[in-house]
C-alpha cells in the first residue's frame, strides 16, 4: 500500500458486480474450466431508521459470474439480538466478517454485562474492513436498536469508512434506486411507511439490476425484538414492466 | 482493559506468500499444473434424511485415470462430504476435518453437528484465500435435523435443500430443479438423484463410469457402491483375430547378410552376495 498516495474512495470502484482481479498465479494453476467467477452477493441492500427502530431489507440472489448459486440467500445476518448486518460484496469475505464480529460482540456482551451498542458493532465491522482493505471486497450496513440511541443505521463501505446515516443503500443494485430515494424519502416516516419504502426500493432494484433478484427479505428491529418478513417473488409490489 | 475484546490475533492474515508468488512469476518460476478430475456430485433432502450421489471417474487430460474413485468421504458417522475440484485437496481436507471432528466428538461426548463441520472447513478454506480448490458438499443428519451445505474454495457457504456441483453439476441441477419437491419418499428421492446423475454422466465427458449413492437418515446409512453402472463396457461384437493365410504370399526372397566381429568385450556381472536370512 502506498502511504504517500493513499487509496481514496472511488465511487466507480463500488461496482461490486465487477469480477475480482485474480493474480496471474491463479490463471496458471487453475485450468480454464475451473476459473469460476468469485461468488459474490452482487446485491441490493437497504436500511432505514425510524423513531424506535430500523427497517432493513435485501434481495436474495448470490451469483458466481452468470450462474445463480443461491436464489434464496439470507443477506440479513444477525450479529446480536437487536443488531443485524446487511452483506454485499464477496460472499466468503462478508460471511467471515459477520462471523468474526458476532464472536467479538458476544465476548463484549459477556464482559460489559449488557447488549452491545449498534455503533460498537459497526465499529468492529469497520475495523476489519479497514485493516484488510486491500484484500476484502465487502460493503456492509450495520443496523439495529439499542437503549442509548434507539434505531440506528451505519454504513461500512469498501475502504473502511464508518458513517451513520438515517437511510443507507448498498450493493450493485443500489445505483438504480438512488433516484427513488432522493424523490421519495422523507424524514420522520412511520414504521409502516419505512417498510413500504424498503420493499419498493428492493423491488425496483431487482427489476433493473441483473445481479439482484429472487425474493425480498425484510426485518423490522425495535426494542421488542426482530420481526422477519420474507416477501416471495410473486408477492412483490407490482412494477410496470416495459 | 484496553480493548481486550478487539484484540486481533498477532499476525492475523499473512499475505506474504502472495507477494512472493508474484515475484516468482516475474522470474519465470512456474507452478506445477493441477490435474482436475471432473465430477458430478449431488445431494437432496427428503422426508427422513438425505440422499447423496457421485460419479466415479477421474480423468487426466483426455484419459480416464481411474474408473473407480469414491468421491464420498466420511467425516463422522452422521456426516459425509462430497468433493469436487482438485481431488487431492478434497481428499486431504476431508481427512483432516474427519480427524478434527473425531477429537471434538470425544471431547464433547456427543454427536457432531453438520453446522460444526461446515463452520470448521469454511474458516480453514477462508484462510487460504481460495488456493485450496475444494468445492465440497457437506451433508448429514444430527439432532437439529438433516442438512446440506455447499462450501466454496474462498470460504462461502450456503445451506440449501438440494445442491449439485462439479463439471456435470449444472446438468444434474436442472434435472433436480424440475422434479424436486419437499418431503419426498425414499424411493422417489433415490430415483430423482439417480436420474440427475445419469443425465450428467451421459452428457459430461469428465463424469461417468459408476453412480455411487448413500442414503443417510437418523437411524441408518445405506451404501450403494455402486448404485448403477452407466454405460458398462459390453462384450466384443466380433472376433478380430485373423486366420493364418488371410494375407496371400505373392513372392519370397531370402538373402544372406555378411557380418564381421569388430570388437569384443567381456564384463563380469555384479556378484551379489547371497541374502542373509535370519
Amino acid at each position: 500500500m502506498d502511504v504517500l498516495n493513499p487509496k481514496t474512495y472511488d465511487a466507480e470502484e463500488d461496482m461490486l458486480s465487477e469480477r475480482t482481479n485474480y493474480s496471474a498465479m491463479d490463471k496458471l494453476i487453475l485450468p480454464m474450466e475451473f476459473q469460476q467467477a468469485p461468488v459474490s452477493t452482487g446485491t441490493t441492500i437497504v436500511a432505514v431508521e425510524f423513531d424506535g427502530g430500523v427497517v432493513i431489507g435485501a434481495d436474495t440472489r448470490t451469483s458466481a459470474g452468470s450462474f445463480v448459486m443461491n436464489r434464496f440467500t439470507d443477506k440479513l445476518t444477525q450479529l446480536t439480538d437487536r443488531i443485524y448486518c446487511l452483506r454485499s460484496g464477496g460472499a466468503a469475505d462478508t460471511q467471515a466478517i459477520a462471523e468474526i464480529v458476532t464472536y467479538q460482540l458476544d465476548f463484549l456482551a459477556a464482559e460489559m454485562n449488557e447488549p452491545p451498542l449498534v455503533r460498537i458493532a459497526a465499529n468492529c465491522v469497520r475495523r476489519l474492513i479497514y485493516q484488510y482493505r486491500d484484500d476484502f471486497v465487502a460493503g456492509l450496513i450495520v443496523a439495529g436498536w439499542d437503549k442509548k440511541l434507539g434505531g440506528q443505521v451505519y454504513s461500512c463501505p469498501l475502504g473502511g469508512l464508518l458513517c451513520r446515516q438515517p437511510i443507507s443503500l448498498g450493493g450493485s443494485g443500489s445505483t438504480y434506486i438512488w433516484g427513488y430515494l432522493d424523490n421519495n424519502y422523507r424524514p420522520n416516516m412511520t414504521k409502516q411507511e419505512c417498510y413500504d419504502f424498503v420493499l419498493k426500493a428492493v423491488t425496483l432494484a431487482i427489476t433493473r439490476d441483473g445481479s439482484s433478484g429472487g425474493c425480498a427479505r425484510l426485518a423490522i428491529i425495535d426494542k421488542d425484538g426482530v420481526e422477519r418478513i420474507d416477501v416471495l417473488g410473486n408477492d412483490l409490489p407490482k412494477v410496470y414492466d416495459l | 482493559m484496553s480493548g481486550i475484546a478487539f484484540e486481533q490475533p498477532a499476525g492475523g492474515f499473512v499475505f506474504d506468500n502472495c507477494r512472493r508468488n508474484d515475484i516468482l512469476l516475474k522470474n519465470n518460476v512456474l507452478p506445477g499444473k493441477i490435474h482436475k478430475t471432473g465430477t458430478t456430485i449431488a445431494a437432496i433432502t427428503y422426508k427422513d434424511g438425505v440422499v447423496i450421489a457421485a460419479d466415479s471417474r477421474c480423468t487426466a487430460g483426455n484419459i480416464i485415470f481411474d474408473d473407480n474413485v469414491l468421491k464420498i468421504h466420511r467425516l463422522s458417522d452422521n456426516i459425509y462430504a462430497l468433493g469436487a475440484g482438485t481431488s487431492a485437496d478434497c481428499d486431504f481436507q476431508t481427512r483432516l476435518l474427519e480427524s478434527q471432528l473425531e477429537l471434538l466428538k470425544l471431547n464433547q461426548d456427543r454427536q457432531v453437528r453438520v453446522a460444526t463441520a461446515v463452520r470448521k472447513i469454511q474458516q480453514h478454506l477462508f484462510r487460504y484465500r481460495g488456493y485450496i480448490g475444494a468445492y465440497l458438499i457437506i451433508v448429514g443428519v444430527d439432532v437439529t435435523g438433516s442438512h446440506i451445505a455447499t462450501v466454496h474454495p474462498h470460504g462461502s457457504i450456503a445451506f440449501l435443500p438440494f445442491v449439485a456441483s462439479g463439471s456435470g453439476g449444472y446438468t444434474s441441477l436442472s434435472v433436480i430443479e424440475d422434479r424436486y419437491k419437499e418431503n419426498m419418499t425414499e424411493d422417489e428421492a433415490k430415483q430423482l438423484v439417480r436420474d440427475a446423475l445419469y443425465a450428467s454422466t451421459t452428457t459430461d465427458l469428465y463424469s461417468g463410469s459408476k453412480i455411487n449413492m448413500f442414503v443417510l437418515t437418523k437411524e441408518k446409512l445405506d451404501k450403494f457402491l455402486p448404485y448403477e453402472i452407466v454405460a458398462a463396457r459390453t462384450e466384443k461384437q466380433a472376433d478380430y483375430t485373423l486366420a493364418k493365410g488371410t494375407t496371400e504370399v505373392i513372392s519370397t526372397n531370402v538373402k544372406k547378410i555378411e557380418f564381421d566381429i569388430v570388437n569384443e568385450k567381456v564384463k563380469a556381472t555384479g556378484a551379489h552376495e547371497a541374502m542373509e536370512l535370519a
